[in-house]
């Protein structure tokens, strides 16, 4: 009786369906100013367009300036910054606000065209963050592996940043 | 007694009497003190919230005068707190600001817009005072102490809301969680924002701000405020993309809904976007009536649709 009672897990588990492997996720986080920010907002917006395109695969965090533990650990003192996963993918002076204020990747950030530079810049990591997540979870269902790693991809910052002031924004209603 | 202070007392006093009409000589104080305060960079909101409280419509008055007043004190706050410039001096102040933050509801049953704004006011106050520490200390010294008073003021702001001595405009109308809403407003504003020009794409920053309060409102389950956020965000939303040729009949439209809102329940935050859109129909706030129209057509069907009204 005993002896059943052990094998009663490994015949269950025989007898289950197999199930489907739980999606691979990729998780964007911005750190932002709180509320209105002609820095933050626009930012958020391209990395939640990013989010829809993607599906329910993509996980949108949004941490609060000054509360970031990602920020913390990567010495990112001001904001907007963007991670993938836990790795860095673009810091203040990306936007513009570096020490010099007029360098960076994504500057000037009004310009429509370096906002969707940075929306398909973005798009693009994740997506391969995606295939490589993919990838992994084939290998582990086919191998019967118990982990999956979320391999780092080419394109991630890890270098500190270092920006000058944003600009002051209004409430909404005025 | 500052004049923001003797304007919001005067609101207070307005309030009290009733949550339609104010009293003549009240609104003749608050005007009066309206223009002493708002001379300069606030004229324009001062002259709306001047205006809106001459109509007797306190909502709007409400809602007009608080971006106007929060950064007057918090400007306000900068200069009493100009000789702060250590991170020590500036931490004492931090904490003298924290000890103020205010409570998690009002104590007193008022309408569900009050209670909406003092969620609003309260749910910023929090994120905004832990910004302006590290602000201070890493970015710019004058702008920390700003979103420090900026914290302050909101603290006061929802104690004000909080306070205003105004009785529930109905039965409240069951409230719920308004996820699905906030996300499928948050995809469809980010693809339009994605083929934008760069000029209309700043409309877009106020829009994005009151989806974010809803979303954290609606997270903290405080469900008033984050329906007020939700539908400024629609309404913003909804300027964008209503036609001019929508503003014919509008204002038949606004009637007809404005009926379907007379049962018994409190309709007070629906009454702040009536208010707004008696507004835009006068031409006093833009775009005039198109903006009526997007009220209209969007925005309170949207607020009939999440509290079991008839659209």
């Amino acid at each position: 009786m005993i002896t059943a009672l052990a094998a009663l897990p490994l015949l269950l588990a025989l007898m289950a369906p197999a199930s489907a492997p739980p999606p691979a996720e990729v998780t964007i986080t911005l750190v932002r100013w709180p509320f209105m920010c002609t820095l933050s907002d626009p930012t958020e917006l391209l990395i939640r367009d990013v989010a829809a395109t993607l599906g329910d695969r993509v996980n949108v965090a949004v941490d609060n300036y000054g509360q970031s533990e990602l920020a913390r650990r990567a010495h990112v003192e001001r904001f907007p910054v963007v991670f993938v996963g836990d790795d860095l993918f673009a810091a203040p002076e990306d936007f513009g606000f570096g020490a010099n204020g007029t360098r960076g990747r994504y500057v000037p950030w009004t310009d429509p065209r370096n906002q969707r530079r940075f929306r398909d810049d973005l798009e693009a990591l994740v997506r391969k963050r995606l295939e490589t997540a993919g990838e992994i979870l084939d290998r582990r269902v086919r191998s019967g592996g118990s982990t999956m790693a979320d391999s780092p991809v080419s394109g991630v910052r890890t270098d500190r940043a270092s920006v000058s002031s944003p600009r002051r924004t209004e409430r909404a209603g005025s | 007694m500052t004049p923001f202070r003797t304007v919001l007392a005067a609101l207070l006093l307005a309030a009290a009497q009733s949550a339609g009409r104010s009293n003549p000589a009240v609104t003749a104080a608050i005007r009066a003190h309206i223009d002493e305060a708002n001379r300069g960079s606030e004229a324009a909101l001062a002259r709306r919230a001047d205006r809106a409280l001459g109509d007797g419509h306190i909502y709007l008055a409400l809602h007009v005068v608080e971006p106007a007043w929060v950064r007057q004190s918090a400007e306000r706050f900068v200069r009493e707190h100009e000789k702060v410039r250590t991170p020590d001096g500036f931490r004492a102040e931090w904490n003298r600001v924290r000890a103020t933050l205010p409570d998690r509801a009002p104590a007193r049953a008022q309408p569900l817009l009050l209670t909406a704004l003092h969620d609003a006011a309260r749910a910023r106050c929090e994120p905004t005072l832990n910004g302006s520490l590290p602000y201070f200390e890493e970015i710019d010294a004058r702008d920390g102490l700003y979103y420090l008073g900026e914290a302050r003021a909101l603290a006061q702001l929802a104690a004000f809301y909080a306070e205003l001595p105004m009785s529930p405009a109905g039965t409240t109308p069951a409230l719920r969680s308004l996820a699905p809403e906030i996300g499928e407003l948050y995809a469809n504003v980010a693809a339009m924002h994605r083929t934008a020009d760069e000029r209309s794409r700043t409309a877009f920053v106020p829009i994005s701000t009151s989806l974010r309060l809803a979303s954290l409102l609606n997270d903290e389950h405080a469900y008033a405020g984050a329906l007020l956020e939700l539908l400024l965000a629609r309404y913003q939303a909804a300027l964008l993309v209503t036609p001019v040729a929508a503003a014919d009949g509008a204002r038949e439209r606004l009637a007809r809904v404005s009926r379907t809102l007379d049962d018994g329940r409190d309709h007070s935050i629906a009454a702040l976007f009536m208010q707004m859109a008696a507004l835009h129909l006068s031409g006093a706030l833009p775009p005039g009536p198109r903006g009526a129209a997007a009220i209209a057509d969007e925005v309170l069907p949207a607020y009939l649709t999440i509290i079991g009204g008839r659209p």
